[in-house]
């Protein structure tokens, strides 16, 4: 399984457009499919819904805090 | 080729490379941060004003908050990361006084007349130690307003099954809250009240194939103490709730499309009677490398409270709440956010739309309490990480 | 700025090489010494040249048909090896190592059918029982390699212990097998050549890779020229005969482990490789012993040879 692999080439490589992406580390490793993808924006909606609402809770063990607004 | 009743051999062969560890490692989000990363959001809260012919007395004008939202997660050495989160927002606007029935018997909205501003401070550090297949987090929290004090702490844990396919997971938490409500001159209203609220979960986490996964759990809630609206003129409630519920959430990528669909689902149900749904979907496209458009639509429905009534009387012994969260309703929420995300950094926007009505309920509601909430929540945010 | 580096070494019978941008001279040297250790652990381990290996402890357990516990990283390759198997219909099998004892590579001489027939009865992944974490062998005589995908998962195995290290931009090659650690630091991909088949020295295709890997096999690696005739270093198990067909595969996937079985078993597969290769639905290219090229990446053959 003998690849050539050009190192000299590959370091004077012509520019291309290629975007700089993290490493592929399989699909369910993709930012997209995070089970939270946003958490700081969650933190925000989460609370927002349980102060609106009369339901709370979830697979997590949730904050403190009044959220009567 | 013969169609056999394999499944996509690409698929089966990724799922069983996902249980070695060092694929495994990478593949699973759930490994100590190796970057730090530092972020914030700014996120506007809205409500729509109440119709002036849902009001009884005062102002029309409800809720607006203003949020910005800090994180940083950073590795403290390869086996530790720590979390710290801290937020800070302003209020203002009208709050809801009570429910009265007018002339002709509807229920009416009183407001208070002034308009009420208040200020939140939210900080809370968690530290998370990553084992070679699982993880243990601590936490502490402290939030604070002016008439309003919590602190909490919690504990979460999961681990990995042998085959690193199966991530079982739970936590609990407890908080602790003091309520010292404004005295407006000529209401009565408590001065100090205490609660606490005792949360717990297990869920567990599964890998279906390289590119779906599913997680169900069960959790459950014992709140104590004064659970009751202060501000409220005749709001009285038990002071123990009890709550249960289920939830079901699944990722699952489509690389045809390139696209990310998420569902999530709950079930609550508490002793005061209260049953709710939680649907949501979230549709992650991919665009381009860099960019993400990811729509969101949320239905929400509950029942109503034992105790609730449709207008405060003072005629009433017991229970009694006019509040609209113990009111019957259902509720839609259309999100449309939009990610670019470099290596190095993330930018994120995100608008929402939601709108309650007891016509939306699952159930038919009879009559609709006047003061259900529409609002729209915009956030704009960045991360950067090095 | 980065500071590049590349050190080769020796490792699993084939020259390593490992390329990558580190912070400074020293935190890169370090991370390629762990890169280095971690694809020999691999190889102390599951080298079948060794005697104080698992694989050497695990075919002493076969030889007298025995049993043994493996620990949890062997377990997942013994499911994965149990996986290929199933998906490959039974080609792709780790007891078919056993096959060197009729084709000797180096002497070039062809086994007569009764020296093969005599081998066959002891190959079969189905005639052994694999219970996580045990395994237990119910005939004497077989033997396990795990040859076939251990330095693929190696390289996988690299890039892990190179991303714990901080390293983000690099790529490790073991024998040919490449995995990217993460694109040049200005975001470029890293290019590699795939050596043409018949045609020493020259590259068949170019393929750029910012991420992922690429494995590579053929019957250039290993083969005997008798009457005319090709016999390549892939055997089918169930017969015992080099499969004819295709001559070289890459195949591009994430991790380096499965673009490896994905070249392997498409050989396997003889004529049908090509179909089985398209439903993947990754990026693959291959030539047949009439110097035909396919697959989605022969746009990027050299147009000297297209």
């Amino acid at each position: 399984m003998k690849l050539l692999l050009l190192p000299c080439v590959l370091l004077l490589a012509a520019c291309s457009s290629a975007p700089v992406q993290p490493w592929e580390r399989g699909n369910l490793a993709r930012p997209d499919m995070a089970w939270d993808t946003d958490p700081l924006h969650s933190a925000m909606r989460d609370h927002v819904n349980v102060s609106k609402e009369g339901s709370s809770g979830g697979l997590n063990t949730g904050g403190g805090g009044c959220g009567c607004y | 080729m013969t169609k056999t009743k394999k499944c996509n051999p690409l698929a089966a062969l990724t799922t069983a490379a996902l249980a070695l560890p060092a694929i495994s490692h990478l593949a699973h989000a759930d490994t100590a941060p190796v970057k730090t990363e530092l972020g914030y959001r700014y996120s506007q809260y809205q409500e729509d004003d109440i119709d002036d012919n849902k009001i009884l007395i005062g102002s029309p004008q409800r809720y607006e908050v203003d949020n910005h939202a800090f994180r940083l997660v950073t590795p403290l050495n390869a086996q530790l990361g720590l979390t710290v989160d801290g937020s800070y927002e302003t209020m203002s606007g009208a709050s809801a006084y009570g429910v009265a029935a007018d002339a002709q018997g509807e229920p009416k909205m009183i407001m208070t007349g002034a308009s009420i501003d208040d200020k939140r401070t939210d900080v809370s550090a968690s530290v998370r130690h990553y084992r070679e297949a699982g993880s243990v987090a601590f936490a502490l929290g402290y939030s604070g307003e002016n008439d309003y004090t919590a602190f909490n702490g919690s504990i979460e844990a999961e681990q990995q099954s042998a085959d690193r396919l199966t991530t079982y997971s739970g936590g609990i938490g407890y908080s602790s809250d003091e309520l010292e409500p404004e005295q407006t001159p000529g209401i009565n209203r408590p001065t100090s009240e205490d609660k606490s609220a005792l949360n717990a979960f297990i869920a567990l986490t599964q890998v279906m194939n390289a590119g779906w996964q599913l997680q169900g759990g069960l959790f459950t809630g014992m709140h104590d103490g004064f659970l009751a609206d202060a501000y409220k003129a005749r709001d009285i409630r038990p002071d123990q709730r009890q709550l249960f519920g289920v939830m079901a959430r699944s990722r699952n990528f489509m690389p045809s499309l390139k696209a990310a669909l998420h569902t999530d689902y709950r079930y609550y149900n508490d002793d005061w009677g209260i049953q709710s749904h939680t649907l949501e979907f979230a549709w992650h496209q991919s665009l381009t490398q860099q960019l993400r458009l990811v729509p969101l639509l949320r239905y929400y429905s509950q029942s109503q409270a034992d105790f609730y009534v449709d207008s405060d009387s003072i005629n009433n012994s017991g229970y009694q709440s006019s509040d609209y969260r113990m009111s019957p309703f259902g509720a839609i929420t259309y999100g449309l956010g939009i990610v670019y995300e470099e290596a190095a950094y993330r930018l994120v926007a995100n608008v929402e739309r939601y709108d309650s009505d007891g016509d939306m309920a699952l159930e038919s509601v009879d009559q609709e309490n006047p003061a259900l909430v529409n609002y729209n929540l915009m956030s704009v945010g960045v991360d950067y990480r090095f | 700025m980065p500071h590049f580096l590349s050190h080769a070494f020796r490792a699993m019978g084939s020259p390593c090489c490992i390329h990558l941008y580190a912070e400074s001279p020293a935190h890169g040297a370090e991370a390629a010494q762990k890169i280095e250790a971690e694809v020999l652990r691999l190889e102390q381990k599951y080298s079948r040249y060794r005697d104080d290996s698992l694989t050497a402890a695990i075919n002493r357990a076969a030889l007298e048909a025995g049993s043994i516990e493996v620990d949890s990283e062997t377990a997942a390759l013994l499911d994965y090896a149990h996986t290929a198997w199933l998906q490959s219909d039974g080609l792709f099998d780790i007891t078919s190592g056993l096959l060197r004892r009729a084709w000797n590579f180096r002497t070039g001489k062809i086994p007569s059918q009764k020296e093969i027939d005599l081998l066959l009865p002891h190959i079969g992944w189905g005639k052994l029982t694999w219970h996580n974490p045990k395994l237990s062998f119910t005939r004497r005589g077989m033997e396990l390699d795990f040859g076939g995908y251990v330095k693929e998962y190696g390289a996988d195995c690299a890039a892990a212990v190179a991303l714990q290290q901080g390293i983000q931009h690099g790529l490790i090659e073991l024998g040919g097998d490449i995995r990217v650690i993460g694109p040049h630091p200005d975001g470029r991909p890293w290019s590699v050549g795939i050596r043409h088949p018949r045609i020493a020295g020259q590259v068949l295709a170019q393929i750029d890779l910012a991420s992922g890997a690429i494995a590579s096999s053929g019957d250039y690696e290993r083969c005997i020229e008798h009457n005319g005739q090709r016999y390549g270093h892939v055997l089918n198990p169930h017969t015992g005969w080099p499969v004819q067909g295709l001559i070289s595969v890459s195949v591009v996937a994430d991790h380096c482990l499965l673009a490896g079985s994905a070249t392997t078993i498409a050989l396997l597969r003889g004529d049908t490789g090509t179909d089985w290769l398209d439903s993947l639905v990754l990026p693959w290219l291959a030539m047949d012993m009439h110097g035909t090229v396919y697959g989605t990446l022969a746009h990027s053959v050299s147009s000297a040879d297209a």
